[in-house]
């Protein structure tokens, strides 16, 4: 069985491979109805899922209903994926990109940190426990919250790109934009986060 | 390029936004100039803090990660093939068969005394199988003549849900002219 803390979204090429023949033989296992293949198909990818949901919505329940969302939508429609067409990841990453925008609409309503109302013992169950702040450093909580800063359209392309390195002709396809577009928004994104992260704090994490 | 230009370019350069031609020539640049290696390794430096950050961040609980999977869809469909049409249009098209069916058989002004109770029922299953059943009234008549004006329920929303279509004539009463009828449209879950 995969471990899912194991995975990080650099190594997860290597580790499980998310194309080629094996991928295709466990597709055609799904429609076929083997149930078995289809917790294997979830269980190679729903950390990519769930971290790139994470890091878009910066908030664990949220991630976790789209991990839900997505993988339910994958499923349905998984006669219909082509893989002449995009790798199965970076179909999967659409399908998350579109649920975390339509996560993103609903709850566009004006709002305040929870964290603004702890003085009044009001908690959020969302914050970060104690042990989760304490694995991360200080700048590293910095970098976060700078990911926060940034706009949604900025904060996607921006950790599409650093975090996988995707090159901006499939981040454009993942986004629905086009290749200058996905890379002007690099542009400024980075700018951004130069400008937000402080940077005297720029010192490799212990 | 002065090296001016070249400094600005470099996070263009770190971000992989050069042209490969630009590129090498900031890499030449780059290899004998500490100023814009500093600058080079600062930029690049952004990208890492992300990373692990982000790493950090965002690290599932693999228990919960597998208790979110969702369920197994039940039907399975040959990979190119496109969701079933044909189920979404059948209550559409049952509706359709019958109003035509009334139209054809409506009356002659002779026969509108006779009164009729004509209840049709059309349901679209997900099996795909869709029924209609005709009620007739207990008296058994022949010659129905099933004079019914119909308010349509123009649009049938194409629900994944099975829409339920009740077409009902109320009985008309002896020698009444003008029998009403309603359509109404409910869907379930």
């Amino acid at each position: 069985m995969s471990d899912f803390s194991s995975l990080t979204w650099d190594s997860i090429e290597g580790a499980y491979p998310s194309n080629g023949a094996e991928l295709n033989f466990l597709i055609e296992r799904c429609l076929s109805g083997d149930d078995a293949a289809y917790t294997i198909l979830y269980e190679r990818h729903a950390g990519l899922i769930y971290r790139l949901a994470y890091s878009l919505l910066q908030n664990r329940q949220d991630a976790e209903e789209v991990l839900q969302d997505s993988f339910e939508y994958a499923f349905r429609k998984l006669a219909d994926f082509d893989e002449e067409k995009s790798a199965f990841t970076t179909w999967l990453y659409r399908i998350t990109v579109s649920r975390c925008r339509n996560k993103r609409r609903r709850k566009w309503l004006p709002t305040m940190p929870l964290s603004f109302l702890a003085p009044y013992g009001v908690k959020d169950e969302n914050a970060r426990s104690p042990d989760e702040l304490l694995e991360q450093t200080e700048i590293q909580r910095d970098v976060w919250d700078a990911l926060g800063r940034l706009s949604p359209k900025l904060r996607e392309t921006a950790v599409l790109r650093y975090y996988t390195g995707m090159q901006y002709k499939e981040i454009g396809a993942i986004l629905n934009i086009s290749p200058k577009t996905a890379e002007s928004r690099m542009r400024l994104a980075h700018k951004k986060l130069r400008e937000i992260i402080p940077l005297h704090k720029m010192d490799k994490p212990e | 390029m002065t090296h001016q230009e070249i400094h600005e370019q470099l996070p263009d350069y770190v971000l992989g936004l050069l042209t490969p031609d630009r590129a090498n020539e900031v890499a030449q640049h780059i290899a004998g100039c500490t100023t814009c290696l500093r600058k080079v390794h600062d930029e690049r430096e952004i990208g890492a803090l992300v990373r692990e950050a982000l790493n950090t961040a965002t690290r599932p609980d693999t228990a919960q990660l597998r208790q979110l999977m969702p369920p197994i869809p039940q039907k399975k469909h040959p990979r190119g093939t496109t969701a079933n049409w044909t189920t979404r249009l059948a209550p559409a098209l049952i509706l359709l068969v019958v109003i035509l069916g009334s139209l054809l058989m409506t009356a002659p002004e002779s026969k509108r005394s006779m009164s009729i109770f004509f209840a049709t029922t059309a349901t679209a299953t997900s099996t795909n199988t869709p029924t209609a059943t005709v009620v007739q009234n207990s008296r058994g008549d022949d010659n129905i003549t099933p004079a019914v004006t119909e308010r349509f329920v123009s649009d049938l929303p194409a629900y994944e849900s099975e829409p339920v279509v009740q077409v009902i004539a109320a009985p008309a009463p002896l020698h009444s002219p003008t029998p009403i009828a309603a359509v109404s449209s409910t869907t379930t879950n």
